[in-house]
């Protein structure tokens, strides 16, 4: 199918469906429109996966043989944005926000009107090549998904119209913003996630919501300042800003009071952005605080996509800085988040809290990957990029059930959940051994990772985040197979109770679940079909797969190997034990037949946030400063 | 004698319940376990877990407040099990006979399989006393298993 | 060469299918010397069969099917993780699959809803955080002096880890009383403290598999350790050194589990991580300084 017109329904389509929801009367009619946009959604990503990767240098939109050109209404549109940012940092007394914006603003202005650009006639400037096909994949069809979920859990709710219109808007903007392939438009998509996040944020209007989301906005407010910067400085040094066309061979013409090795500087603000989008520490207080929003937000922005955006923007800067010291320093940044905020996941009982480090957690690792920056490493990245995006996707959907049906959040009131909620609680357990266990795709990617960790040919600072993964994985496993093992406690004369069925929220939590155990099986087609590297790392990710085997030169295994013999470990003990009603009999509790409280084991006064945020925030200010001087060295 | 009968003669696991009284007993079960009678020979492993043992070692008079807490005690353990009262008082109630605090013996409260008699017992007494509980390990086994056959 | 393709896969099966026996058979031999140090008498060296045995005779007594589902999967991957050892896999993902073993554990520990399921997977999960970090480091070293994470490559390298490695094989030593359960780490089954710690809710049969999983267990231990020496000394093939080295170590456990008592968590905490860490790092940094690594 024509790629222009694919693209037009990955983005514009949403948006405009998203307005038609807002204008359409009454929640029956809301309902179809959404439906209907989670089905074009996830028939036009599938149909842009089959047609292949493509380029499209569509630099304005014909409508009716009129050529609307692209560029002016982005620019416009970017001040109209930051024209509202301004309000509302004004209006809640923001004023940290209000001086990012002016700062914003600044080199905005002096990239459009000031700097002589090169005329590229011709010049792609939608690109889908397969990582972008691949993020697309995400976002669509997990968005989809949750769209779906949302029709179920919001009903009812005062605002759902806005709710939904900001939803599609996001979700059009999220596909534009994975294709792009001029900086200066990305630029104009990542500010417009920073909107959609902090408007829905503070969606539930109450205290704490708006002062959550005046938080988020600053410090993605100050992610954008630097990547304005780091566009106004690769806009100076290599004469475009096309990614394509950004090559290590036209690095003239740095700025005269920059030393000359500093190549890499608009790089690492472009990092800088990318961490504060991916809240990698010190910036993790804006997602944490962010979990008073509404589930599907949670699940759509703060796991599975908006968050990606940073890596995804990592993953796609990796080839020019291959071997430099701001490569490794954002090894180091993403392994420190990696183990810390797994630390402190450790402390947490909110549940919603446990996911949001953990999401930290992972998007760090990825980071790490990315910074690594081997063949390896980055197929370890993306792979990771997927199964976690899935994986965790389904435990904020099934999280958020379990708030919407019970009340309770805390991890402690999850206790014998099966008893209650079966499917909704077997589905969290599969989700949470997903997170953690071989064979499952988070572990693959893990694995890859850790082989790449150690497989270096200098001895550099990177040896460190042989540390931070090893570490890292090992505190996740203990917070999810707490909070599993807590799930499937039942009392013992307990009757598993009917439970109520309401099929919107759950038919996305069974599709995920499922495809929690085909993207595993597919793990080998997905590497030798939908990850390429550019030719600067040498390895092509094909050349991995062998057979139904992964194969790197340093051992390998098979995903579905394992998965198989994984499903035979857990189901033949499942069918073959029988318990008779005659041998139930109660817990050893010295023969008082008294069941304690059973709790604890979070060690807040040694990990808790107060504690380490002590430490852990002063730094993560030290390695960013560390980022910009390994830059200019 | 099967496989599975040797091996239940051969590796009873104890669960020691002292149930109110003067500790006596409970010293010399202990000693029991010390190097000088070691009935870690016998295989005896003294577990604290009902679910895990075989046999029952009861030792002094069933207070009024144990009294649920060793039923609860004795229904968590898996069949075949023996109960052997140790000790004068666990037997017939022995000094504390018709006090307002006690059942009196622990046949009161489940069935006793061996009664060791002493005030304290002496661990000779109590090896030989657990021998004799686990010939009828065997025979309870066997009886379980004849009832099942006999109402299948 | 097909009888060589054949040997290949018969030999790695028959130490699979005596393990067990011999597993029970090192435990046995264990209480009978434990006993002897403490001048008595001691069971008989089978005894752990006749316990096994004796348990598959008993009935059910359960609390609910989740936590026997998992004691069967621990039981199953423990066997599918020292198969994977024996028969030469990658040495990494083995490494992981036996971890997994230990979440099926702490996972039924957890979902037994007894106090003492839940402080003894906790304690579990907090001893598994005391040694994975030393375990796999230990695999990232060999995998750098081998050059990779294949077990093949270990059995082909030039010389036996443990001229490469010693400081590594130290810090396996520190921590093998923790795999083994034994003092002075046999936290997680304080048998004085919390009953039987994650396996105080089974019974009968369920506890008879559970119990010939500790015997896989302490093969696998033993074996992994073995490996530091898979190279034959002078006129003593391969495998004879790879058994002496496992001997060395079963009777530094027996050893270590009579001297000492047990310490506190935050005591196995301070004890393996500064030493295990420091010599580990030692090691490294040995081998980076004197080149003896792999890119």
């Amino acid at each position: 199918m024509d790629g222009s017109l694919l693209l037009l329904s990955m983005t514009i389509v949403p948006a405009l469906l998203g307005i038609i929801c807002y204008l359409a009367p009454g929640y029956e009619v809301k309902k179809y429109v959404v439906i209907l946009c989670a089905i074009v959604l996830t028939v036009a990503s599938l149909l842009v996966l089959s047609g292949g990767a493509q380029v499209i240098a569509a630099e304005s939109i014909d409508m009716a043989g009129v050529g609307i050109p692209i560029s002016p209404i982005i620019l416009v549109l970017d001040y109209l944005l930051m024209l509202t940012f301004l309000w509302y940092g004004w209006k809640d007394k923001e004023y940290k926000a209000v001086l990012l914006v002016i700062l914003q603003l600044i080199p905005l202005t002096y990239l459009e009107f000031f700097v002589q650009k090169a005329a590229s006639v011709g010049a792609a400037t939608f690109v889908m090549d397969k990582l972008a096909i691949v993020m697309g994949l995400i976002v669509s069809i997990i968005g989809s998904l949750i769209l779906i979920y949302s029709i179920g859990y919001m009903r009812g709710d005062k605002r759902v119209s806005s709710f939904f219109l900001v939803m599609m808007l996001f979700l059009g903007d999220m596909n534009a913003l994975v294709f792009t392939n001029d900086l200066a438009w990305m630029f104009f998509f990542w500010e417009v996630t920073t909107l959609c996040s902090f408007l829905l944020i503070r969606h539930y209007g109450d205290e704490a919501s708006i002062r959550a989301s005046d938080r988020a906005l600053w410090m993605n407010l100050l992610g954008g300042v630097s990547l304005i910067c780091g566009i106004v400085l690769i806009e100076h040094i290599y004469g475009t800003t096309f990614l394509s066309e950004i090559s290590s061979a036209a690095g003239q013409g740095v700025l005269s009071f920059l030393p000359a090795g500093a190549i890499a500087l608009p790089f690492a603000f472009l990092a800088f952005g990318a961490f504060t989008k991916s809240a990698l520490m010190p910036f993790n207080s804006w997602l944490t605080g962010a979990m008073v929003a509404p589930t599907p937000v949670s699940a759509l922005l703060h796991s599975s996509t908006m968050v990606n955006a940073g890596v995804y923007l990592l993953i796609r800067l990796a080839p020019f800085i291959i071997g430099s010291y701001v490569s490794t320093m954002i090894a180091v940044i993403g392994g420190f988040s990696f183990m810390f905020c797994a630390l402190l996941a450790l402390s947490q009982t909110d549940s919603k809290r446990i996911l949001a480090y953990s999401t930290i957690s992972y998007l760090g690792l990825i980071a790490m990957c990315t910074g690594i920056n081997t063949g390896l490493a980055l197929t370890a990245a993306v792979a990771l990029l997927v199964f976690h995006a899935v994986s965790k996707g389904l435990m904020f959907l099934c999280v958020g059930k379990v708030q919407h049906d019970t009340g309770a959040r805390d991890i402690e009131s999850m206790e014998g959940l099966v008893a209650r909620m079966p499917l909704v609680a077997y589905i969290m357990v599969v989700g949470l051994i997903s997170l953690m266990a071989p064979p499952f795709g988070v572990f693959v990617g893990k694995w890859l990772a850790f082989q790449s960790v150690s497989t270096f040919t200098s001895i550099s600072l990177s040896l460190v985040d042989i540390f931070f993964i090893i570490f890292g994985s090992i505190f996740s496993v203990f917070y999810y197979s707490r909070w599993a093992g807590k799930l499937l406690a039942t009392k013992p004369f307990t009757e598993v109770r009917p439970e109520h069925h309401e099929w919107y929220t759950e038919l996305p939590l069974i599709v995920l679940g499922l495809g929690v155990f085909v993207t595993v099986a597919l793990t080998t087609f997905f590497f030798s079909s939908l990850i390429s590297l550019p030719p600067a790392y040498g390895v092509e990710p094909s050349k991995l797969v062998t057979g139904w085997s992964i194969h790197s030169a340093l051992g390998g295994f098979s995903p579905l190997g394992f998965l198989i013999v994984f499903l035979i470990i857990i189901l033949v003990p499942v069918l073959a034990i029988r318990v008779p009603r005659t041998a139930i009999t109660h817990t050893y509790a010295c023969g008082t037949g008294e069941e304690p409280e059973l709790g604890g084991g979070y060690f807040q006064d040694i990990i808790g946030e107060g504690v380490s945020l002590k430490y852990l925030d002063p730094a993560g200010v030290l390695l960013m400063i560390a980022l910009f001087a390994a830059a200019v060295i | 004698m099967s496989l599975t009968e040797m091996a239940r003669k051969k590796s009873p696991w104890v669960i020691h319940v002292g149930t109110g009284g003067c500790n006596g007993c409970d010293l010399e079960l202990l000693a029991c376990l010390a190097p000088r009678y070691d009935i870690s020979r016998f295989g005896v492993m003294s577990t604290g877990n009902p679910k895990h043992a075989d046999v029952m070692l009861v030792v002094g008079p069933v207070s009024l407040k144990y009294k649920e807490i060793l039923k609860n005690l004795y229904d968590q353990m898996p069949d075949p099990k023996v109960v052997v009262a140790v000790g004068t008082c666990a037997s017939t109630g022995g000094i504390y006979q018709g006090c307002y605090g006690h059942c009196g013996s622990v046949d009161k409260v489940i069935p006793v399989d061996v009664y060791v008699p002493g005030c304290n017992v002496r661990p000779e007494a109590i090896i030989d006393g657990l021998v004799l509980a686990l010939d009828i390990l065997n025979e309870k086994e066997r009886k379980l298993l004849s009832e099942k056959k006999g109402a299948a | 060469m097909m009888a060589e393709g054949m040997l290949d896969y018969a030999i790695p099966l028959i130490i699979l299918i005596l393990s067990p026996f011999v597993g029970g058979l090192l435990i046995g031999i264990d209480r009978k010397v434990t006993a002897r140090i403490q001048n008595r008498a001691g069971p008989p060296i089978v005894q752990p069969f006749y316990d096994v045995l004796k348990l598959f005779g008993k009935e059910d007594k359960v609390v609910n099917k989740a936590y026997l589902v998992f004691g069967c999967a621990y039981l199953l991957t423990v066997i599918l993780s020292l198969a994977l050892l024996l028969f030469k896999y990658d040495l990494l993902i083995t490494t992981f699959i036996f971890g997994l073993s230990f979440i099926f554990l702490v996972l039924a520990g957890y979902s037994t809803r007894s106090q003492f399921g839940y402080m003894g997977a906790t304690r579990e999960l907090m001893q598994m955080l005391a040694y994975e970090p030393i375990l796999l480091f230990t695999v990232f070293l060999i995998r750098l002096v081998t050059g990779s994470f294949e077990t093949d490559a270990i059995f082909k390298a030039s010389q036996p880890l443990l001229f490469t490695l010693p400081l590594a094989l130290l810090s396996i030593f520190v921590i093998l009383p923790i795999k083994a359960r034994k003092s002075p780490f046999d936290i997680s089954e304080a048998h004085q403290e919390i009953a039987q710690g994650p396996e105080t809710e089974y019974s009968g049969k369920y506890l008879g598999m559970l119990y010939i999983a500790h015997f896989f267990e302490l093969i696998f231990v033993l074996w992994f350790v073995g490996l530091f020496y898979a190279k034959g000394f002078w006129l003593l093939p391969g495998w004879t050194m790879q058994a002496l080295l496992m001997a060395v170590a079963y009777v530094f456990l027996i050893v270590v589990d009579n001297l000492t008592a047990r310490l506190r968590v935050d005591q196995m905490f301070k004890q393996v991580f500064i030493i295990g860490m420091a010599l580990l790092i030692l090691n490294l940094a040995y081998i980076l300084v004197t080149g003896r690594w792999i890119a």
